[in-house]
């Protein structure tokens, strides 16, 4: 399975041809809840480390398609005729420009039919601008990419997150055009029209087929032993080159062979209808295989071959002429045919799903005295933000766009809230019966009159952070609630409460929950690293339960300060292929479907 | 809705109740350090007693597949789930899981628990990892029909079906594979004299 992505660094380069990884063990898909275990089953096994379900998709192709409404009238004798200027705007702010509209003539409320495409990433915010011109008849005969821009009129421009326009559960994100960035939005929607963005994500990517297929009759082509037969499917491509897009293992020995099953995504097949070419060969050693016998068949007819449950005959083209085939007694059969339709990242997004960002700050005395500049919690009064402000603004930035009510639940840990005993998780507002916030301005005014409000002790102790967090997706899930639940960590120091840590964190393991740990100054995080699972074993906690998957995300924040790669963009990375494991491996189905 | 103190975990529900149980795999299977090759077969026990079993695995090795399901009926006074892992008569590892892990964790009963645990040999030594997955059902006691609060919990499970073997102590696909056990030790016990 060259194609397999065994991790999410390989995930993501596997994009195109990421076949669920091959396994053992093989049942049709049938009923009853706990089928759901299908996937859990098939992550385990066969892999002496911990692995993670094969989760394919992480980056998802978005057709970006636009319209607008209203638009200012720049022609005298006839209306404007508008086109559409897509942009990205980089880290540094800059505009980058990923693709234009065709004109439309003679229209305010243009329907532009013209698709641009953007891969989504999850882990950053991509900043969208679109900028909408009126082009001048004299150009309407030139490429549209040719035009230049400073000679058009300009009509408006519009701007927004692309995970703004993922999270709508439409996909369709209405926009106030305004003259230029910078000019206050409200003032002049009125007078330049509205621009709508609609975002769609490849269909045929979701699909998956698993066939098993078998051989009768096969024949001899070894001399001392039977054949060792193998299955090759290619596809033929459009220029008539044919593409090998998967192999099955060789069977020793045998002359009636049953495979292993193969995994086929319509991304590498193309269609149902598109014939694929099997051919079977028997294994040679120094790598000339000899063709046994070959025969063409699309999707739709090898769900027939199983459907009938007859076997197809395999021929040999013939050496010389073009048209005679010699046909061969071996046959071909399909033993099972099974179709699976897995649901990305973004369809549980537009279904609905909410993440839910919770932050939890250690105020515990080694972080030094807050009033002194050497302090990590020195609020400095120039504006620049402290490695806790700069993480919380970092990964609720990118976080914030996929919870719509933005009430962040925020905890501190490791200090003395006034005349009280040390406390391992209180309220970070100050509150005693809500620990929620608003939005992320909401995180740091509440963190900065914490740290007025509470004296910094010790020790460090993550147990009841996290076991509040798990408490808050337990409750959601009592509730029925689509959601996942992300809780950031910041802290300084080595945890005390390494075992009561683990036992929260492998029972925290069940749930919709991810935990990201960020860890700020100067000390030895070794231990952190060991809660990390993928650096290392499955997490076991001190009952011999062992966590069913990877959870929690560690990065040290010197290790990325200041680098090209944010924090943020370091620890989300991993999100969406536990967000996906979560919800696979239960057979979490998105709410709303739209296939 | 299922009214809960959000600072607190589940609580188990003082009855008896179902557990679809599905035993999945185990993982790392080893004798004397060496993989194994065969004949894996886990044992579900309720407080230290055989309830369940899967088949002898014939096909896989280290890395063993089930995927059965069973249904165990855990009584209001159980306290625990035993799981032994056997390659022919030899105990490869066992697990021992309190009640108040699928009864009283984070994750509500009635959903889907995916549970794995570490198997330790009669030395105490780790030898592998099992995985299964668990769904409580509740179900209610007949004279406790009027009591509006107890079917109201059961309803929010989506289990107002009535099962009286609960009462038993086990359901009808646990009593047959009873069979299947007392076989299998006898089996064990014939291995031992030759």
């Amino acid at each position: 399975m060259g194609n397999c992505c065994s991790d999410v660094a390989g995930g993501r380069a596997a994009v195109g041809g990421g076949a669920p990884h091959n396994h053992h063990h093989h049942r049709r898909h049938s009923e009853g809840p706990n089928d759901a275990v299908d996937l859990f089953l098939k992550s385990r096994g066969y892999s002496s480390v911990f692995s993670q379900i094969q989760v394919s998709l992480i980056l998802s192709r978005l057709a970006l398609s636009l319209s607008a409404s209203s638009l200012r009238d720049r022609d005298v004798l006839s209306k404007s005729d508008p086109m559409a200027v897509i942009y990205m705007k980089g880290r540094d702010g800059k505009l980058e420009e990923i693709g234009r509209t065709e004109v439309v003539l003679n229209s305010l409320n243009p329907t532009w039919i013209k698709k641009v495409n953007v891969t989504y990433h999850f882990e950053v915010v991509q900043t969208l601008v679109f900028h909408v011109y009126d082009v001048d008849t004299q150009f309407h005969n030139i490429d549209v990419k040719m035009l230049k821009l400073e000679d058009q009129q300009f009509l408006g421009e519009a701007s927004c997150a692309l995970s703004e326009v993922v999270t709508k559960s439409s996909r369709l994100l209405t926009l106030d055009l305004v003259p230029h960035e910078g000019i206050n939005k409200a003032t002049h929607s009125s007078s330049y029209g509205k621009l709508t963005v609609h975002a769609e994500e490849s269909i045929c990517s979701r699909t998956a087929v698993e066939i098993t297929f078998r051989c009768s009759e096969l024949e001899n082509k070894d001399l001392f032993s039977k054949s060792d037969p193998f299955l090759v499917i290619s596809r033929t491509a459009e220029s008539g080159i044919s593409i090998p897009i998967c192999k099955t293992e060789v069977i020793k020995d045998d002359l009636n062979p049953t495979w292993k099953p193969v995994f086929l995504s319509m991304q590498q097949v193309g269609s149902k209808d598109n014939p694929l070419t099997i051919e079977c060969f028997n294994f040679n050693n120094n790598g000339k295989h000899d063709l046994i016998g070959k025969i063409e068949k699309s999707l739709v007819e090898l769900e027939k071959i199983h459907l009938d449950r007859k076997g197809e005959n395999l021929y040999l083209p013939s050496a010389t002429g073009h048209d005679y085939h010699k046909v061969l007694k071996s046959q071909l059969y399909v033993e099972e045919f099974s179709e699976s339709v897995q649901y990305t990242f973004l369809d549980y997004l537009a279904g609905g799903c909410e993440l839910n960002f919770m932050v939890a700050i250690d105020f515990t005395a080694s972080n030094g005295n807050p009033r002194l500049p050497d302090s990590l919690h020195y609020i400095d009064p120039s504006g620049r933000p402290n490695a806790y402000q700069k993480a919380i603004m970092e990964v609720g930035g990118v976080l914030q766009f996929y919870d719509s009510d933005k009430r962040f639940p925020a905890w501190g840990f490791g200090a003395r809230p006034i005349d009280g005993p040390v406390s391992h998780c209180f309220n970070l507002n100050g509150s005693n019966s809500y620990c929620e916030v608003e939005g992320i301005p909401g995180i740091m005014t509440a963190y900065m009159s914490a740290l007025s409000n509470v004296s910094l002790a010790g020790p460090t102790l993550f147990g009841r952070v996290i076991s509040t967090a798990a408490n808050i997706a337990s409750q959601a899930l009592a509730d029925e609630q689509q959601k996942y639940f992300v809780l950031l960590i910041i802290t300084d120091g080595v945890i005390t409460d390494l075992e009561e840590t683990k036992d929260a964190i492998v029972k925290a393991s069940d749930l919709p929950l991810s935990i990201l740990i960020v860890g700020v100054g100067g000390a030895d995080f070794k231990e952190m690293e060991f809660l990390d699972a993928d650096k290392g074993e499955r997490l076991e906690s001190t009952s011999g339960r062992v966590a069913s998957r990877d959870i929690v995300q560690f990065v040290p924040f010197r290790d990325v300060h200041g680098g090209e790669v944010s924090v943020a963009q370091t620890l989300l990375a991993e999100l969406p292929t536990q967000f996906l494991t979560y919800m696979r491996s239960r057979g979490i189905e998105p709410k709303n479907r739209i296939l | 809705m299922l009214h809960m103190n959000p600072m607190q975990p589940h609580q188990p529900m003082n009855q008896p109740c179902t557990l679809e149980i599905n035993v999945i795999s185990a993982e790392d299977l080893r004798i004397h350090g060496r993989p194994i090759k065969k004949n894996a077969i886990t044992y579900v026990l309720r407080d230290s007693c055989k309830v369940v079993s899967t088949k002898v695995n014939k096909a896989d090795g280290a890395y063993t597949f089930w995927d059965e399901k069973f249904d165990v009926v855990f009584p209001a006074n159980a306290r625990n789930l035993g799981i032994e892992v056997f390659s022919g008569n030899v105990l490869l590892g066992n697990a021992s899981i309190p009640a108040s892990e699928f009864l009283a964790d984070y994750t509500p009963p009635h959903l889907l628990h995916l549970l794995s645990y570490r198997l330790r040999d009669r030395q105490g030594k780790r030898n592998g990892i099992v995985n299964l997955s668990d769904k409580s059902s509740f179900t209610i006691l007949v004279d406790d029909h009027n009591n509006d609060n107890i079917r109201k919990r059961c309803s929010a499970y989506g289990q107002l079906g009535l099962m009286k073997e609960a009462h038993e102590g086990m359901s009808f696909s646990s009593r047959r594979n009873e069979h299947e056990i007392r076989r299998n030790e006898k089996m064990e016990k014939k291995d031992e004299y030759v």
